[in-house]
Formats: C-alpha cells, sequence, structure tokens
C-alpha cells in the first residue's frame, strides 16, 4: 500500500528517527538536505541534537563495524523518550499495532 | 464506546446464546484501556467467536487487565533495558474467559534501531521467550531462524497464549514466499505441505500477499501444525475488502456465506472504512478465516 501516513506522522520525531534509521529511501533523501528535513520535521534545537546524537552512535558503530555501544544508546534513547513522552506514546500507538 | 460500535455486527455473526455481557461489563470496566482491534474467527464446523485485544502503552492500564497469575513476567518485560524492551504490549482476550486469557508481547522489530543490529534482534527474540514461557533455553526455532535467515526476514513479534496450563509462543513472522517451504522443512513444521502451497496459490491470486507475514506457533519446542497467513489490508475501501472476504470465505468456510449478507450490508452503512480491516488465514486440521477489525492508523503496511 503506498504511503498514507499522516502530517502529524512526519512531525513526530520517532517517526522521523525511525524512517532515517530504518528507510534507505528516506535516508538518502534526509543526507542530500539534513537541515531542509528537519525544519520540515519541525524539531526543536534539543530534539535535533539528541536524534543527531542517536543517529551517530548507530551509523559510527556500522561504519567502523564495531561493536553497538548499547549502554550509551540507552541512555541516549531514554533521554529522547523522557524529553518527548508524548510523541513517543503517539509514535508507538500509531506505529506498533501487531 | 469502541465495542457499542461493532456490537450490531457481531451480534448478526455469532451464536444466539453468545454471553455478550461479559464483552460489555469488560469494557465498563476497563474505560482507560483502549480496545484496539476485534477478532471474528469463522471455520467450516463451529460457531463464530470474537476476541477482543486491548492497547497497552503504559504500565497502569497493563496491570489493570493483565490477571494476576501474569503480573510478574509482564513487569519483568517492562523492566528489560530499554533497547529490548517491548515498545507495546497488548493483551488478548479469547470468549473473554480470565482462564483463557494470552498475553502478547510485541518485539521491538518496529522500533527505530531494531533491525540494525542483529545481536540485540536475537537477544530480545531469546528473551521474550523466556519471559513468556518460562523457558531457559532458546527454542530450535529461533535458533534456526536466526541462522538462516535471508536479510528481508524477521521475527516481528513474539506473542504467548496461555492455556490449559501451556504456553504457546506464537512467532509473528516476515517470510520470503519464494523460500516459504523451504523454510518450513528447515524448521521441521509438522503440516501438510502441499495444502499450505495450495492455500498460498489461492490466496495470491485473489489478493497481494505483499509481505507475507506468517504465525507460526511452536509448544513444548514443537512446531505446531497451526500456521496462520496474513492478508495486510490496512486502511483498504469497504467494497475491496468484502470482495476478497466473500471470496476467501466461499473457498474455506462455504456454510458461513450467509453471515456474509449482515456483515457487509453493516460495514457499508456504518463508518468502518475508517478502521483497517485485516484477513488472516489459519491452517491446521481446518482452514479457518479470522476478520480483524481495527482502527485506522498511519501504518505503512
Amino acid at each position: 500500500m503506498s504511503n498514507t501516513n499522516t502530517p502529524s506522522d512526519a512531525n513526530n520525531l520517532f517517526w522521523f528517527l525511525s524512517r532515517v534509521l530504518n528507510d534507505e529511501e528516506f535516508k538518502d533523501k534526509f543526507n542530500q538536505a539534513p537541515d531542509q528535513f528537519l525544519k520540515l520535521a519541525g524539531l526543536n534545537d534539543e530534539q535535533r541534537a539528541d536524534l543527531e546524537e542517536i543517529y551517530n552512535i548507530i551509523y559510527k558503530s556500522k561504519e567502523s563495524g564495531t561493536e553497538l555501544p548499547e549502554e550509551k544508546l540507552a541512555l541516549s534513547w531514554q533521554k529522547l523518550i523522557d524529553d518527548n513522552e508524548a510523541a513517543y506514546v503517539e509514535y508507538l500507538t500509531k506505529n506498533f499495532t501487531w | 464506546m469502541y465495542f457499542s460500535a461493532f456490537s450490531n455486527t457481531l451480534r448478526s455473526l455469532v451464536a444466539d446464546d453468545f454471553n455478550w455481557e461479559n464483552y460489555q461489563s469488560l469494557e465498563n470496566r476497563f474505560p482507560k484501556c483502549d480496545i484496539r482491534y476485534l477478532e471474528v474467527n469463522l471455520n467450516a464446523h463451529t460457531m463464530p467467536d470474537i476476541s477482543l485485544a486491548f492497547n497497552c502503552v503504559d504500565l497502569e492500564k497493563n496491570i489493570a487487565i493483565v490477571p494476576e497469575q501474569l503480573t510478574s513476567r509482564y513487569r519483568d518485560l517492562l523492566n528489560l533495558p530499554i533497547t529490548i524492551r517491548p515498545a507495546f504490549l497488548w493483551v488478548e482476550i479469547d470468549k473473554f474467559s480470565f482462564e483463557k486469557l494470552g498475553l502478547h508481547a510485541s518485539l521491538n522489530a518496529r522500533s527505530p534501531f531494531f533491525k540494525l543490529d542483529k545481536n540485540i534482534e536475537y537477544r530480545t527474540a531469546i528473551k521474550y521467550e523466556s519471559l513468556l514461557s518460562n523457558t531457559t533455553t532458546p527454542s530450535k526455532f529461533v535458533e534456526s531462524f536466526y541462522k538462516n535467515r535471508s536479510k528481508n526476514e524477521s521475527i516481528e513479534h513474539i506473542s504467548c497464549l496461555h492455556r490449559d496450563g501451556k504456553a504457546t509462543l506464537k512467532y509473528h513472522v516476515l517470510l520470503e514466499l519464494d523460500s516459504l517451504e523451504d523454510r518450513l522443512k528447515q524448521y521441521e513444521w509438522p503440516g501438510e505441505h502441499s495444502k499450505l502451497l495450495k492455500v498460498i496459490s489461492h490466496l495470491s491470486a485473489v489478493s497481494t500477499i505483499s509481505k507475507a507475514h506468517f504465525d507460526i506457533s511452536v509448544r513444548e519446542n514443537f512446531l505446531l501444525e497451526k500456521l496462520g497467513i496474513y492478508l495486510s489490508m490496512k486502511l483498504v475501501e469497504i467494497d475491496e475488502y468484502t470482495k476478497l472476504v466473500s471470496e476467501i470465505i466461499k473457498s474455506y468456510c462455504p456454510d458461513k456465506l450467509d453471515l456474509l449478507p449482515n456483515l457487509i450490508e453493516e460495514l457499508k452503512y456504518s463508518n468502518f472504512n475508517k478502521y483497517w480491516l485485516d484477513v488472516k488465514v489459519v491452517i491446521e486440521e481446518d482452514i479457518t478465516v479470522k476478520l480483524y477489525f481495527g482502527e485506522s492508523t498511519s501504518k505503512n503496511d
């Protein structure tokens, strides 16, 4: 089925992060114009910094072929959730029905 | 209330002696627990039965409906490190008998970073197995799955149904249709492969099984003949849905065809086009058709 996401999904930073990490096409477009994409997502500076931190932890580990630093990732992920609880619940509700 | 919106359709589907009060009292008892979907089971020999599934995003809501004997396992799941904690949990109630209640936990398959690390995914699956069914060693199925899986295959979530004092683990798996038969042989699936292939061939002809989701059931480390095939129809138009359901019911439970007009009529005159409508065909001794009615979401399925 085609993309049926509503604008509220696009503005959800967890949805945004999920697409950047899991959707190759989305990631390529994001990497071509990250500022434009982040502006579209409506992220504030703190959200943007948190998101970039998670992105960097994962991709540095991937690029270097080293084991994912789970503890570090868990801390950053927990902070993102704690700071954006409503957005996280919305993201879960819309994306984890099964 | 969510249940009320469905009740007329459901009343037209099930036996006269069905205990509707149980459904309504449960909804009244736990108004804060969102009902996510209704499941109607149809097969050729028995009257339809119905399950309800509740959304369980936060602990407080969950504990309210999880039976006492399962709460410690439930807490254990929610106390896992954030990187492997279930992103979402739900409870599915079978015929509304609390003794038959099954605890379902979704694997973090679609969390932002889950699929990026094979080791996390494998360890999560093992952990969920052990917490849900009190096993200490990984099942043969999970070992074999992660040893042999291709890039596009994944375990999306693991559920556990507690019934008759035994736990049945159910793996919701994304498999490639091309290698399906080989995979099932590899996992030692005991069902009739010819029956499965016939069903797949039929479903492929009448619909798009684009994602090829399957439910594989394991009890006491052995695969059960029971195998579910999902036709994901999120946000599908009602006409398309009813056409497909008619075709499937005609093929697998023709004696239930007389239930269809009521169902279709009510779907058309309700707001059900706002909901997602899924179909699942389950192969065991018989073939059962499961119809799911849930609220629409923004998923890409």
